[in-house]
């Protein structure tokens, strides 16, 4: 009986019909390039600055978040304010280091480190892959609106 | 003569014309078989993209590697294409004969051995132990899937009493299909066809899992496609075969008014064989290299020959 079983073929048989049906399933592909799936909520993708309402730095150079990070992605740079206060110069991420743990996000202590959902952030050069305050402020502004949006 | 002549250019240009878009489909096919919808982007639902393949692979790189043997390497390529293109000419389809031969069942069977040795003198021309591996494996399946098909093939001609594919088809037409006669001998063929070619599961000179492709590891360019051309080549050629010699060939209603109904009936015979190699791709894994010899040799051997009895006792009685 086994060995009618292999004669005929019957398990290779069975293999072809169950590709054969799999042929006119839908297709679970998703389109990459030209669709996407949106990330989850506590997605961590690249870093942003946040503003406080009136404009001024919720970052207060406490070193909170460089202290934190396991690979040294942040470093910044700060100078003494008019009334004695710590002002914030210069906020670079080094993404070529950085392995998205989020512990900078944890460290925070004014919620002004955050990460947005942008994954994709592949550059030709290399030097662009370090965010200045510039950039992260820019980000910052996507990352409040995007989370107003979802708060919605 | 120039009747020949012109036949034999649409057959050439036929094999040649349909080789991209076989390969499209392959792809599609393979890709559905696994729910993904296989290429897309370039044009509508990807249907460029063999040209977007002939572009790249004309613009590459022609590699010959150090230490290779360079005669041999440069020219392996072309003994698969052209021994594919011989056994192509002799292979009627419907009313269109380029080669009227005799033996045209054996030419096709020598041309088709012919075609291994691309394979061979790629893997031993390469100067790579990959490729010699793979050529290895091609001449030791040569040996595996040679006898059971030959002496397939055998047990057919006795039975129709001809080499030749046109006496082939007539003998269907008086007496029926060749599979009704010839069941055994038609899955032997099937599955040394898909030997022949060297696709999955029977692709072990490719290897691509344990071989980093096999005898066309070390091949760029437009070297690497002919290899491509005359594996698919040989597929259609092969298909085309088995439709005559299993299926009819031309054979179906109103072939005697309108010929050329004829060559779309073998087109779709043959086309469900091509079809038939996609989908044992898509579905099996390769066998194993001993596992192979010994399906070959120990299973469809004495399978083939005990065939060649039975068609003997039919032909004994049929004719």
């Amino acid at each position: 009986m086994n060995l009618l079983k292999k004669a005929a073929f019957t398990d290779l048989l069975k293999g072809m019909k169950i590709t054969l049906k799999t042929m006119f399933k839908p297709t679970v592909t998703v389109h990459y390039p030209f669709e996407k799936v949106p990330p989850r909520k506590r997605f961590r993708g690249i870093h942003a600055l946040k503003l406080n309402p009136d404009g001024s730095y919720r970052c207060e150079a406490c070193y909170l978040c460089a202290e934190m990070c396991p690979s040294n992605v942040i470093d910044m740079e700060m100078t003494e304010g008019e009334n004695g206060e710590k002002e914030l110069v210069d906020f670079t991420v080094d993404l070529t280091r950085c392995l998205f743990c989020g512990l900078c996000v944890e460290a925070c202590p004014r919620d002004a480190i955050v990460m947005t959902d942008i994954y994709e952030f592949s550059q030709y050069d290399i030097k662009k892959l370090v965010l200045h305050k510039e950039d992260l402020l820019e980000l910052g502004r996507y990352y409040q609106k995007w989370e107003r949006e979802r708060e919605r | 003569m120039s009747h020949n002549f012109l036949s034999l250019l649409f057959i050439v240009g036929l094999m040649l014309v349909a080789v991209p878009p076989i390969t499209y489909l392959e792809r599609k096919v393979l890709g559905h078989m696994q729910q993904r919808p296989g290429p897309m982007v370039v044009g509508p639902h990807g249907i460029l993209q063999p040209l977007a393949d002939a572009i790249k692979l004309i613009f590459k790189e022609d590699i010959i590697p150090k230490g290779a043997d360079r005669l041999l390497f440069m020219i392996a390529p072309s003994f698969s294409v052209f021994a594919a293109l011989l056994a192509a000419s002799v292979v009627p389809i419907g009313f269109i004969n380029a080669v009227p031969m005799k033996s045209a069942l054996l030419f096709v069977m020598a041309m088709s051995a012919i075609s291994i040795y691309a394979l061979f003198l790629a893997g031993y021309s390469s100067n790579d132990k990959y490729s010699f591996l793979a050529g290895m494996r091609a001449a030791a399946q040569v040996l595996g899937y040679e006898l059971p098909m030959g002496f397939a093939l055998m047990g057919v001609v006795i039975l129709f009493g001809s080499f030749d594919f046109r006496e082939i088809v007539r003998w269907q037409e008086l007496h029926g299909w060749g599979i009704l006669y010839q069941p055994l001998a038609f899955l032997i063929f099937l599955i040394m066809m898909v030997a022949e070619v060297g696709r999955p599961p029977f692709d072990l000179p490719e290897g691509e899992s344990e071989l980093v492709g096999g005898f066309h590891t070390e091949y760029s360019g437009m070297r690497f496609a002919a290899f491509f051309f005359g594996e698919y080549i040989n597929i259609i050629v092969l298909s085309l075969v088995v439709s005559l010699l299993f299926f009819g060939g031309w054979s179906g209603p109103f072939v005697d008014k309108f010929p050329v109904l004829g060559v779309i009936y073998q087109l779709l015979k043959a086309g469900f064989f091509v079809f038939l190699t996609f989908w044992l791709r898509a579905t099996f894994p390769r066998y194993r290299f001993d596992q192979m010899l010994k399906i070959m040799w120990k299973v469809f051997l004495p399978l083939s020959i005990l065939n060649l009895f039975i068609a003997a006792l039919e032909a004994y009685v049929v004719g």
